[in-house]
């Protein structure tokens, strides 16, 4: 009985061993990954600080022109809703806390009265809002990891054509930021209309910027009305509103996928730390096993010899001493 | 250090800056015409129109760029640092932010030839033309539309790198 208990002990430990190896080998995938995810986010950025200061310049020309494509719809009864997620699992709480972020929105807009649609990017959404019987518009597969602004400009398509179309009044993002390798955040973000870049948000957003050599937002308003516009200020942000949107959400997705990165690395710290102190502890107890059949077979012949003892009495003493050393 | 003749461009796409560095001149196609900017044009904000851009450098030798639709910018009174000197003097920044943009050397004129080919056999295929403006209450069918900018894309394409050759050849 001790001697198979050790069998199947060391069987599951060579088991824990190689899933260590695996959960190891991913979390140094993920970790090399992460470098270059942050990479493409700080060479996405000059394009999208340029879009920035041109929607603010093209918006200050034509205060009112802005109308529907800037700031807050006074009043909401469609919302389209983008959720952002992962292709693949193993990533700890990545995926998780973003279908509760979204359940969240799309409950209060339910107990408001808000028609929804709902659009992700992400397998594992796709069979989370199924299994749950939520309708999904459109969904986005294999861009998770590596999104390009190909795949941006497709997602645009079906999240921001809608808001062009008039179909609804307002598109949000639920995603993942990437605010450092040490913290990332779930977020719902208004898309469109176009945050109103007057309203402070987005020039907060700028002067966290380190060594960004953006203009500062009072010098923009010392030029406003000197700047010229081809075409005038209302047709260029027409044009440029669903540009500017489908470069926020490239930049979303692109800080989807260092977060996702992130979370898998940090997922896989935790498991290889995990299998390293389940080999441990069923190490303790095989060497426990192996150790009780040790002396079992010890007693064992001890006790056999005893019996020899006494079944030919004074015969040869120094046997048991012998035995028993 | 700071030549009154010359300004900063930046051709930025999304997932990259093409182009940077200190300009004499740039010359476009916005949605109002072709235009070139010089050092201290007024600020302006407008659209690019698919076409070259070609970007004459201090040296006098240009690069072009085909793009592929976008916006462009002009500033005044931008600090600029491009030749690392540290001094704070201010001029004009030119920015144009395309979505897709190639270099006319990074053009591979081959496979840009027989894009053209293929495009072409497809906007036949579908009957319509590289330059048509659709008629008055005309369905536009997703599909043609798709394909003739694909074959602008291709022109636009071959076109930066005959002008390129050109330019070195003369």
């Amino acid at each position: 009985m001790a001697g198979g208990q050790e069998r199947i002990l060391r069987r599951r430990i060579r088991s824990i061993k190689s899933t260590q190896k695996i959960t190891k080998a991913m979390e140094l995938i993920a970790a090399s990954q992460i470098v270059r995810a942050q990479g493409r986010i700080a060479a996405a950025r000059p394009y999208q600080e340029g879009m920035a200061r041109i929607v603010l310049e093209t918006a200050l020309g034509d205060p009112a022109a802005a109308g529907r494509l800037l700031g807050t719809p006074e009043e909401v009864t469609r919302v389209l809703v983008l959720g952002i997620v992962a292709d693949r699992g193993l990533c700890g709480g990545y995926n998780t806390s973003v279908f509760r972020a979204t359940e969240r929105l799309l409950a209060t807009q339910e107990a408001e009265g808000i028609e929804t649609r709902l659009v992700t990017v992400g397998k594992k959404a796709q069979g989370y809002f199924r299994f749950r019987g939520q309708a999904v518009e459109q969904s986005f597969l294999g861009m998770s990891e590596r999104p390009t602004f190909a795949d941006a400009r497709d997602v645009a398509a079906a999240a921001v054509t809608p808001f062009v179309n008039g179909e609804v009044d307002l598109v949000v993002v639920v995603s993942t930021r990437f605010l450092s390798a040490g913290s990332q955040r779930v977020e719902v973000r208004q898309l469109l209309p176009l945050v109103d870049p007057r309203n402070g948000e987005q020039k907060a957003d700028h002067q966290h910027e380190p060594g960004s050599r953006d203009i500062a937002p009072h010098e923009v308003d010392v030029k406003q009305g000197y700047t010229e516009f081809e075409p005038d200020a209302a047709l260029l942000l027409v044009d440029l509103a669903p540009r500017a949107a489908e470069t926020q959400i490239f930049a979303a997705l692109l800080e989807a996928s260092a977060s996702e990165l992130t979370s898998r690395q940090r997922a896989m710290a935790a498991a290889t730390e995990n299998a390293g102190e389940l080999i441990k502890k069923y190490s303790r107890i095989m060497n426990r096993a192996r150790q009780d059949t040790i002396t079992t077979e010890i007693m064992e012949i001890v006790s056999g010899a005893e019996a020899l003892r006494a079944g030919d009495e004074g015969d040869e003493a120094g046997l048991v001493i012998e035995t028993t050393v | 250090m700071a030549d009154d003749s010359l300004f900063q461009i930046n051709l930025v796409t999304p997932e990259r800056i093409l182009l940077t560095g200190m300009a004499s001149e740039v010359i476009l196609r916005t949605g109002e015409g072709d235009v070139t900017f010089l050092a201290g044009h007024s600020p302006l904000v407008g659209t690019v129109q698919p076409g070259v851009v070609r970007v004459v450098r201090p040296e006098g030798d240009d690069v072009r760029v085909a793009v592929h639709g976008g916006f462009t910018q002009v500033e005044q009174g931008v600090p600029l640092d491009a030749d690392g000197a540290g001094d704070d003097t201010t001029g004009s920044r030119v920015t144009l932010l395309v979505g897709v943009a190639e270099l006319a050397e990074e053009i591979d004129v081959d496979r840009a030839r027989a894009a053209l080919e293929a495009t072409e056999a497809r906007v036949a295929e579908l009957g319509g033309s590289a330059n048509r403006t659709p008629a008055e209450g005309e369905e536009a069918d997703p599909e043609r539309v798709e394909a003739e900018a694909a074959l602008r894309r291709a022109q636009v394409r071959l076109e930066a790198v005959d002008a390129s050759s050109a330019t070195t050849t003369a």
